[in-house]
């Protein structure tokens, strides 16, 4: 069968198949309610979550750091998770920015990796969230203040403290490789594409998918 | 829904009534119900109710309505996929109810399309509507060699695929 013949099948078909069709113009009547369904409307709710989240987060850590006036460790531990905490509020209001820059009449393979890109963005967060694994000090002296009102670094045994800042420095190089492994779309390890999984969850892992997928299609 | 563009925008309704085909081609390519169907449909319209401020006459209209419906179509198929199991490539039911059946072979042709990846399905479409490949490439945003090289290799499996299909019924 050639070519034509192909096109010519194919459009008598939608033809008929368009013959019993109505469009349903009640819609134009009721766009308000309509537009509610916009199907980007769960990206939108969850990026203004996170960027309250971080918001919040920030203020509190800011009234933690006037509060511990006079406890340096503590103080600098809250200074540090703020800076966590701003990261994280650039990335969920960029996100937004980007979602309101997003145009659906644009190239479909621009648009579809936008789309992707906006969902990929929990492993950003996990990414984020694993870089502060190596700073876990800042957490350890900032909640046993908090909570207990203990400073930890003021009064903790010295080889203690030592030992965990060894162990700080030593994470640092082994977070920063699985942060970029976890970044990749076939990671080297399947323990990583595992751990990927069950942090970032699947729908994530198949945005990450999506956006090679399209990458490929792309490419010749 | 404010203008952004210095163009005035063409009428809603009336862009629905005269381009409803491109909007059902689409919809029905990447559903595999009437239920998903009309839905479909719906999404792909509010979109182009929200999208028709921006609208540009640089591009053909039917051109820009592809896009779109294609765009909402994907993301769609891309957020089923996410909560379906993996379905089989020839389960999608015919969509029925109109006078007279579609022949075997335009039934056939139709599952083949349906059952391609979704942008390789884009491509076809637009191929099988007879859309140049310079403007197949503008509207997925894909270069103009590219798209002839992905029709070409497609149009081998199609035929291969209608010649298993042939043989196999005889």
């Amino acid at each position: 069968m050639e070519t034509n013949d192909w096109k010519a099948l194919w459009k008598s078909h939608q033809a008929q198949l368009d013959q019993n069709t109505r469009l349903n113009l009640m819609i134009t009547r009721q766009m308000q309610q309509q537009a509610a369904r916009c199907p980007l409307r769960a990206l939108w709710a969850a990026r203004i979550a996170e960027t309250l989240v971080w918001a919040l987060l920030l203020a509190g850590l800011s009234t933690c750091i006037a509060t511990f006036q006079g406890h340096t460790a503590p103080q600098i531990s809250a200074v540090v998770l703020s800076l966590f905490a701003v990261v994280g509020i650039s990335g969920s209001a960029g996100q937004l920015i980007l979602l309101g820059m997003l145009q659906f009449d644009g190239p479909v393979v621009e648009v579809q990796k936008g789309l992707e890109r906006l969902r990929k963005h929990r492993l950003a967060i996990t990414q984020l969230l694993m870089s502060s694994v190596p700073f876990y000090l800042a957490h350890v002296f900032f909640w046993f203040q908090l909570l207990f009102g203990i400073d930890l670094f003021a009064s903790g045994d010295p080889q203690w403290l030592l030992a965990q800042m060894v162990l700080s420095v030593a994470l640092l190089p082994f977070t920063f490789w699985l942060i970029r492994e976890m970044g990749k779309p076939t990671p080297r390890y399947a323990w990583i594409a595992g751990l990927r999984r069950s942090v970032a969850g699947e729908r994530m892992e198949q945005a990450v998918r999506g956006v090679k997928a399209l990458k490929d299609f792309k490419a010749q | 829904m404010p203008n952004t563009s210095t163009y005035p925008s063409p009428d809603f309704e009336t862009v629905l009534q005269q381009h409803r085909g491109i909007i059902f081609k689409v919809a029905r390519l990447y559903t595999r119900s009437e239920a998903d169907f009309e839905d479909l449909v719906q999404d792909i319209s509010i979109q182009i109710w929200q999208s028709l401020g921006n609208y540009k006459p640089t591009y053909a209209l039917s051109t820009w309505l592809y896009r779109i419906a294609l765009n909402v179509s994907i993301d769609r198929l891309r957020r089923e996929e996410r909560r379906q199991r993996h379905q089989e490539a020839f389960e999608a039911l015919p969509h029925t109810g109109q006078p007279g059946q579609p022949s075997g072979r335009s039934e056939q042709l139709h599952r083949w399309v349906q059952a391609l990846p979704p942008l390789e399905r884009a491509l076809m479409l637009l191929y099988l509507e007879d859309y140049p490949h310079g403007e197949i490439g503008e509207m997925l945003g894909i270069s103009k060699s590219n798209v002839g090289t992905k029709i070409s290799r497609l149009k081998q499996r199609l035929k291969k695929e209608l010649k298993l299909h042939h043989y196999g019924n005889e």
